[in-house]
């Protein structure tokens, strides 16, 4: 499983997939890193990346690696969150809003929610923009070098690296062939 | 071998710009855009078409391109997406088929949680759009008896806020239900298998009174256990001789009777000794006077003999003038003595008037007693009626209770990340649920029973909605009404959790047992009863009952002078019997009367006093005679006592004449001796001068006249 899921990220990376995907992906698991689960709001976003055009395996790991780093910035999303909701100004939105049905459930008077969807979606165009250059820039300089290094070729000829690249080759199958 | 056609778009010409636009645009690894552009170039008038024929493997390649080219196209995955409507249409219908079973189960569970006991729901219809939701039935079960029905609902619906219900908020706008019934029999046990254990011990632990009302009948004790609490004098057998014999020692009469006695027989001991002194000292100074009686005043013819007499009557006097002076203390003595004696008997009648008072006043007043006999008669039917009452607002005060605690259930805590804060926007905030009006009505023509309620406001925070729930309740049986009118107050700071106001009219009263003690077979007429109970936060409950019975008819063999006979008229009389006591429900169920009030006063004023008056009298006509017979027993020691003082006075008396016969005898010599002495006295002077003058004619004495 471990090895179709990195299999998938490299088939991923080496495809002719949009780089804006695995940004998107990143930025997604970025926002969602961010925010509490247990929420409507975040179950409506994850929920969302389903139908979008944007890499879901790239989602869940950078999901997982945000998640673990998250609780670093808990205190700067919660005070942004608090700043945000007790904005007087838009005290009048905010009332309005939690009347409306359903809304409660989203927990956005939260102050970890509502920080962390600030902080998330102020975020999400950089960290994507960020992730497709970095797409970019491996697709031009990283694999055609580690592809033509004397390493990966040694390495290839082993039987564990023989199964990730029959691995990649059946994920290339799904998503397409990434050249030679 | 005919060769494939290649994929769209590669098959056919297309324009330049569209080319690089939609093809090559959404090619990104470098080498298959090469081979691309090595493939495909643009002609003379801008279409791009193929350069070469491409070979087998190469066409594999476009085809995987082209393949790649349609799946960038778009950000939305469209199959994903009809996947997801397919979902949601299959829920949606799935929903609509099996909405009412899960309405029906989410209600069971609401009720089951609310109540503690089993709910069955039925015939549910629920109208998520027009926000509706009724049922054909609904039986809730009374946790205290599994086998019947706390209450039965008919054809009941509800107008729901289906917009506040996404929002988690159970908002019922109106209820009308039809066909309530309380208390009905069940054929299955309404016990819940898991019943909350945390409150059976508190139901366990309840006293007697607040159980028997929740198990709906409460024992009535035989009259005869409650008049023999009262210790209440039956003519017939009140002993008045052994009645006042056991309070003698409290009679100050009696007392005072001895003592004057013991007194008096002192006074005659002391003044027999003193009569006898004083009586020898009489007799000598009689003999003294009676010496002076043998002077010959008129035989005195010297001064010599007449000083002589003089001075034994002198003697004589001093004697009885002594004597005379203690017959008069002594005297003095005894009529001070008799007079205290006689004074302190004569303060006997009034001693008798007060003991005769104090003995009739520990005659028990029979009217007082009328009364408390009834108070406690209708005290044993306030405590059924309010032990069962406590017993149905502790329940339905738990329900809104129990609907609080489910408000308070608090979220899971987080433990890696931090919680966050909430905040609150207090104008948007509803409680999770809110009943905010429900109607009641019931009828049954065959019994001309009708009934109809309300209820107001019933939610799982009052705090938030600030006003308490409330209800009424109107029910009418024939001639019989009843009323009922209250408020559950769950919000933190109130002081009274339950106030409730109850009132019945025309509902009949039949008592037929418990009354043999008196010969009574039964008691019929009409009961009139309105009640206020408050359940006060953590110090039980409070309130009044007032009743008012009327058009009494007393049927049994009591015989007219009975006790009996007694309550019978004091019952059947035309004035309505009232009562009104003030309660009080200790935090344990037990149930006590700080006071209470009744025209019963009136009522025995009017018949049960006067024939109480009667009895009364007796009693304390033979209390008095028998005190008079006691004190009648010692009046020969009175009589007597006085007769010996007046013994002693007039002893004394005589004592007193004699000395003072004695004292007027000497007198009288005296006076004749004085009269006899100074006769001599002239006469020697008459005889002196004669002889003197007789002298002077013989002599004459110069210097003297003539």
């Amino acid at each position: 499983m471990f090895i179709r899921w990195i299999a998938r990220i490299i088939a991923v990376l080496n495809s002719n997939r949009r780089p804006i995907e695995v940004g998107a992906a990143v930025a997604c698991a970025f926002l969602l890193a961010l925010m509490p689960s247990g929420n409507l709001l975040w179950i409506i976003l994850f929920l969302l990346t389903f139908f979008l055009r944007l890499n879901l395996g790239i989602e869940m790991v950078f999901l997982a690696v945000f998640g673990l780093l998250a609780p670093l910035v808990d205190r700067p999303v919660d005070a942004v969150g608090y700043w945000f909701l007790t904005i007087p100004g838009l005290q009048g939105l905010f009332t309005a809003l939690y009347a409306v049905p359903l809304a409660p459930f989203t927990r956005f008077n939260n102050s970890m929610v509502a920080g962390g969807l600030l902080l998330g979606l102020a975020a999400w165009i950089p960290v994507c923009l960020l992730a497709m250059q970095g797409v970019v820039l491996y697709r031009r300089h990283v694999h055609p070098r580690i592809v033509n290094s004397k390493l990966v070729r040694a390495i290839k000829s082993s039987p564990l690296v023989s199964r990730l690249s029959l691995a990649v080759g059946r994920v290339r199958g799904m998503y397409g062939a990434a050249g030679s | 071998m005919a060769e494939k056609k290649l994929p769209r778009p590669f098959n056919r010409p297309i324009p330049e710009s569209r080319y690089l636009r939609k093809v090559l645009g959404r090619v990104y690894l470098e080498p298959d855009r090469e081979y691309l552009k090595s493939l495909f170039a643009a002609d003379e008038v801008g279409m791009v078409r193929l350069v070469r024929e491409p070979t087998d493997d190469e066409r594999k390649r476009i085809r995987k391109i082209a393949k790649e080219v349609r799946r960038n196209r778009g950000v939305v995955q469209k199959g994903k997406l009809t996947i997801l409507i397919i979902i949601i249409a299959g829920v949606a219908v799935f929903d609509l088929a099996f909405k009412n079973i899960l309405v029906t189960r989410a209600g069971d569970q609401l009720l089951e949680s609310a109540f503690g006991a089993r709910s069955n729901l039925s015939g549910v219809d629920f109208r998520p759009l027009r926000g509706s939701i009724s049922f054909s039935s609904l039986t809730v079960a009374d946790k205290s008896r599994p086998m019947m029905n706390l209450f039965e609902l008919g054809s009941t619906r509800m107008d729901v806020d289906t917009l506040r219900l996404l929002g988690g908020h159970l908002i019922i706008t109106r209820m009308e239900a039809k066909g309530i019934r309380w208390g009905t029999p069940r054929k299955i046990s309404g016990a819940l298998t898991q019943a909350p254990s945390s409150r059976a011990p508190s139901s366990q632990g309840k006293s007697d009174p607040t159980a028997a009302g929740s198990s709906g009948g409460v024992a009535v004790p035989e009259i005869s256990s409650v008049l023999a609490g009262l210790n209440i004098p039956v003519p017939g057998s009140f002993d008045a001789k052994k009645f006042v014999e056991s309070h003698a020692q409290d009679l100050k009469s009696v007392t005072k009777i001895t003592e004057i006695t013991s007194r008096a027989d002192t006074l005659t001991q002391i003044w027999k000794d003193r009569v006898a002194a004083l009586a020898s000292d009489a007799q000598a100074a009689a003999g003294r006077a009676s010496e002076l009686s043998s002077i010959d005043v008129n035989g005195i013819k010297s001064l010599d003999a007449a000083v002589a007499a003089y001075k034994q009557v002198q003697d004589a006097g001093a004697v009885i003038s002594k004597t005379s002076t203690e017959a008069q203390t002594a005297y003095d003595a005894a009529n001070a003595d008799i007079s205290a004696f006689a004074a302190q008997a004569a303060a006997i009648p009034g001693l008798v008037s007060a003991d005769s008072r104090y003995l009739v006043s520990l005659v028990p007043d029979i009217s007082t007693g009328g009364r408390e006999i009834l108070t406690k008669i209708v005290e044993v039917y306030v405590r059924a009626a309010i032990g069962s009452w406590y017993d149905r607002l502790l329940q339905g005060y738990g329900v809104v209770t129990r609907l609080a605690d489910q408000k308070t259930a608090t979220e899971k805590p987080r433990t890696r990340r931090l919680p966050g804060r909430t905040v609150v926007f207090p104008s948007a905030a509803l409680p999770r649920f809110w009943l905010k009006q429900a109607s009641f009505d019931a009828a049954d023509t065959t019994q001309s029973l009708t009934l109809a309620g309300r209820v107001l406001d019933v939610t799982s925070d009052p705090d938030l909605i600030g006003m308490p729930a409330s209800f009424d309740f109107q029910g009418r049986s024939g001639a019989a009404s009843l009323e009922v009118r209250g408020e559950v107050d769950g919000r933190k700071d109130a002081a009274d959790r339950v106030s409730v106001a109850a009132s019945t009219s025309g509902q009949p009263l039949d008592i037929s047992g418990g009354l043999e003690g008196l010969e009574i077979s039964s008691v019929k007429g009409n009961l009139k009863l309105s009640t206020g109970i408050t359940l006060m936060a953590g110090r039980g409950a409070a309130g009044r009952v007032q009743m008012e019975a009327s058009s009494l008819a007393v049927t049994g063999t009591y015989a007219r002078d009975s006790f009996g006979g007694i309550l019978a008229d004091v019952l059947q009389q035309d004035l309505p019997l009232e009562a009104a006591f003030d309660y009080r429900v200790a935090p344990d169920g037990s149930i006590s009367f700080p006071s209470g009030t009744t025209n019963l006063d009136q009522a025995v004023n009017e018949v049960l006093k006067s024939r109480a008056k009667q009895i009364t009298d007796a009693l304390q006509a033979r209390v008095k005679t028998e005190l008079d017979g006691l004190i009648a027993a010692h009046q020969p020691e009175i009589d007597a006592a006085k007769a010996q003082a007046e013994s002693v006075r007039s002893a004394v008396r005589n004592q007193l004449d004699t000395v003072a016969a004695a004292g007027n005898q000497v007198e009288s010599v005296q006076k004749q001796l004085d009269a006899r002495t100074a006769a001599i006295k002239n006469q020697a002077q008459q005889q002196l001068q004669n002889q003197l003058n007789s002298l002077q004619k013989g002599v004459k004495i110069p210097g003297l006249g003539q």
